[in-house]
């Protein structure tokens, strides 16, 4: 299945990144990747992330960087394995596979909410604000797409224009885009993430998305 | 140690198309040095950017030029001599001081400005692109012709006034000359020499930037008797021509001027002639805040260059400023510029760390204005914008009373919980700021752990508001870690915001830092630990928890 999946969020991502001459390094990909649903630190694996790693082993797009799978460390395994040792959520249910760079604003997929065809959401964990988990992806090439907006409007703010620095906030400044997204809204107007919403600002998160919807 | 923001790697092409649309983003102070050679300060030769500014550097010959013929044009005396001081650098020239050390006897001939400026247009630019430097110009006059000696000394100081940048502009604005010709005015309606002698007087001119200010004007000593007579209309007409160049330097200076007066045999009248003219700097800035100084100084260069280039219709809207260069420009102006006399009373806290100056000043305001909502920070920036080109005094008292209900705010943020917007920026500045101090360190780091490093703040942004003397974002309370590390390092803190929700204090939050720091500081900017080995993770962890739990237990809670 992840041979036939065509990443085209990711395609889009990287143009925006050499359009506006922002950071974008491909790793050579993986040679060992966990196919669509096999078992990966004992949860299903994203399909769209096995394809991702058949087409990179890490990779720094933009403001967003993966983590890589393998080499002299398995990079995705350690971190994961690390954020898990105190045993609690958001971590234990989810798998990391990026960053923004430097800061503690994760992106993971949750594997227990996987659609019909296996995708998983991809959720933002905010590190510093009681691991705060805000949806913003029906899946990890929608999150692409969408963080390749968000660049876009990033290179158009003041900081950009004069230092070179992104400085627009994610997700916030794109809830019109994951508004868009309607598996996701579905999901979110469901229920579905409210075992792992903890804080208000999530819940003001999903609220806000909902009502957005077009 | 705080960042300094170089502002030769901002794109230039990108602030003159904000420019043409109506607002205009001006570079982050920039870098500075004393004395000479200092580190570059303008664009290399060769540079693409040294290419663009082509026009700029003829503009500023021209001027210079101009500037040297408005003086010699009226000396025709054979043997006279006069001496120009300029401060050149990138292809501008700032003219320091000039004298006239020879009087010369007879009348030469008379000369035309393109045959004096043609030859000096060919020699003049060499010592003007190369390094920069003190450039001694002396012109002797001849029967018919002005014969020129160059030497440049490259170990002088640089002096604050001088330009680093060419300016395409040439000469000087009409409103400028206008306001030179009202003093000028002024100064003829003042001196006086006693009929059938000779006298000097001395005037002094304050100048900031182009503007021109306060008038002093000294007699001599001892004044012979007799009948005054006034100085002759043209007077007037020669007093602009010495003083114009002077004004194209930056920042607060004076010009001390000493001008010759001699009655004129026959009438009631009497003719001026410049003895020598040079510019009288204020004192130099407090030690701690010479760095700032020398900052503020090449933003308020940036600023005032795109000022002198642009029409006033196109500037007047300009006002995005970043929260570096509002910083520099509120530190920097605090006691130099009046700031405070504005609003000290009302800002406490703002009041206390400014009068401390120092770049930890200019870094702890940043951190502080960040915090202001988009439009209040984008109205200040306009304001600054406002009285960076055309000085404080230009404030209107509506706009007076905003800059101090802003800083008033301001000031009471110092002391607010940050909102998750402050948050953000300021994690997005400290990680920039850590990138550009510490890039060795993040890169090694990042080979070590074949993945990612985070920038924690040791005390966080959460509690800043309970140390508002402190500047959240200094590098003494960032460090890099992994995120691993970094996680059970928030989850620790994310225990005792929970804990102690509203009854958290500052003194907790520095019993907390001890306890974190105790236990994951060998991770801390730390390659020798990497990567961290998961059991000692979370034993550290564990410890840490146990500990803040004790301490919990130590407060009755």
């Amino acid at each position: 299945m992840s041979a036939r999946i065509e990443l085209a969020g990711l395609q889009k991502l990287k143009a925006v990144c050499q359009r506006h001459g922002l950071p974008l390094e491909i790793l050579p990909p993986a040679n060992t990747v966990s196919g669509p649903g096999e078992t990966y630190l004992g949860q299903p694996f994203d399909p769209m992330l096995s394809a991702l790693y058949r087409e990179t082993n890490g990779a720094m797009l933009g403001d967003f960087q993966t983590y890589p799978l393998q080499g002299d460390e398995n990079v995705l395994q350690r971190i994961n394995k690390g954020m898990r040792v105190l045993g609690d959520e958001p971590y234990v249910s989810s798998l990391l596979f990026g960053q923004v760079p430097l800061l503690a604003y994760y992106l993971a997929t949750v594997p227990s909410l996987a659609d019909s065809r296996g995708l998983q959401p991809v959720i933002f964990i905010n590190g510093y604000e009681g691991d705060q988990v805000l949806p913003v992806a029906s899946n990890v090439d929608e999150f692409f797409r969408t963080f390749s907006i968000y660049l876009e409007r990033a290179v158009l703010e003041p900081e950009f224009v004069a230092e070179r620095r992104i400085g627009l906030r994610f997700p916030e400044s794109i809830l019109d885009v994951v508004a868009r997204d309607r598996s996701m809204v579905d999901a979110m107007s469901a229920g579905r993430f409210n075992w792992l919403i903890k804080t208000e600002e999530s819940r003001e998160w999903i609220s806000k998305v909902v009502q957005a919807v077009p | 140690m705080r960042v300094r923001r170089g502002w030769r790697a901002l794109s230039w092409v990108l602030v003159a198309q904000l420019l043409m649309n109506g607002c205009a983003t001006v570079p982050q102070g920039g870098t500075g040095g004393s004395g000479s050679p200092v580190e570059q300060r303008g664009p290399t030769p060769g540079s693409s950017q040294w290419e663009e500014l082509e026009e700029a550097r003829r503009a500023e010959l021209e001027s210079a030029l101009a500037g040297m013929w408005g003086v010699a044009s009226e000396v025709r005396e054979v043997g006279a001599v006069l001496e120009f001081s300029y401060w050149a650098e990138g292809g501008a020239f700032s003219l320091l001081s000039l004298r006239r050390p020879e009087w010369g006897r007879g009348l030469g001939s008379v000369l035309e400005q393109e045959s004096f400026a043609s030859g000096l247009r060919e020699s003049l630019p060499p010592y003007a692109e190369g390094a920069a430097g003190l450039l001694r110009l002396v012109l002797r006059r001849e029967e018919h012709r002005w014969r020129a000696d160059f030497h440049l000394d490259t170990g002088a100081e640089f002096p604050l006034e001088a330009k680093t940048w060419p300016i395409q502009q040439v000469g000087v604005r009409v409103e400028v000359l206008e306001r030179l010709a009202a003093t000028g005015r002024e100064v003829a309606s003042r001196v006086w020499a006693p009929e059938g002698a000779q006298v000097r007087w001395q005037v002094e001119v304050e100048l900031e930037d182009e503007r021109v200010g306060g008038l002093e004007t000294r007699p001599p000593r001892s004044l012979p008797g007799g009948k005054s007579v006034r100085a002759a209309p043209e007077t007037v007409g020669t007093w602009v021509n010495v003083l114009a160049p002077f004004t194209q330097g930056m920042g607060p200076r004076k010009v001390r001027l000493e001008w010759e007066g001699e009655h004129i045999a026959g009438s009631g009248l009497s003719r001026w002639k410049i003895v020598a003219a040079e510019v009288v700097r204020p004192p130099p800035p407090a030690p701690q805040n010479a760095e700032v100084a020398l900052e503020y100084r090449a933003m308020h260069e940036q600023i005032q260059r795109q000022w002198r280039e642009q029409t006033r219709e196109g500037f007047q809207t300009m006002g995005i400023l970043g929260a570096e260069q509002v910083a520099l420009f509120v530190v920097a102006g605090w006691a130099t510029r009046g700031l405070a006399v504005v609003v000290k009373a009302a800002t406490p806290v703002i009041a206390r760390m400014l009068t401390k100056g120092g770049t930890y000043a200019v870094g702890w305001f940043r951190s502080l204005f960040v915090r202001a909502s988009p439009a209040e920070k984008q109205a200040f920036a306009r304001l600054m914008a406002k009285a960076e080109t055309q000085g404080l005094e230009a404030l209107t008292i509506g706009e007076r009373n905003e800059v101090r209900a802003f800083l008033t705010r301001l000031d009471g943020l110092a002391s607010a919980k940050l909102s998750s917007g402050a948050k953000d920026e300021l994690r997005r500045l400290a990680r920039e700021d850590f990138l550009k101090i510490h890039p060795d360190l993040v890169k090694r780091l990042k080979e070590l752990l074949k993945g990612p490093v985070d920038v924690h703040h040791r005390i966080p942004l959460d509690f800043a508001h309970f140390f508002p003397a402190r500047d959240i974002n200094a590098m003494d309370n960032l460090v890099a870690v992994e995120p691993r590390v970094h996680r059970l390092i928030n989850r620790v803190w994310g225990e005792y915001t929970q804990r102690a929700g509203a009854r958290a204090t500052a003194t907790e939050v520095e019993a907390v830092e001890k306890i974190v720091k105790k236990h994951f500081e060998r991770w801390y900017s730390n390659t020798r630990d990497v990567p961290a080995s998961e059991e000692m993770l979370v034993r550290s962890a564990q410890k840490a928890l146990a500990e803040l739990e004790s301490l919990f237990a130590g407060v009755g809670r």
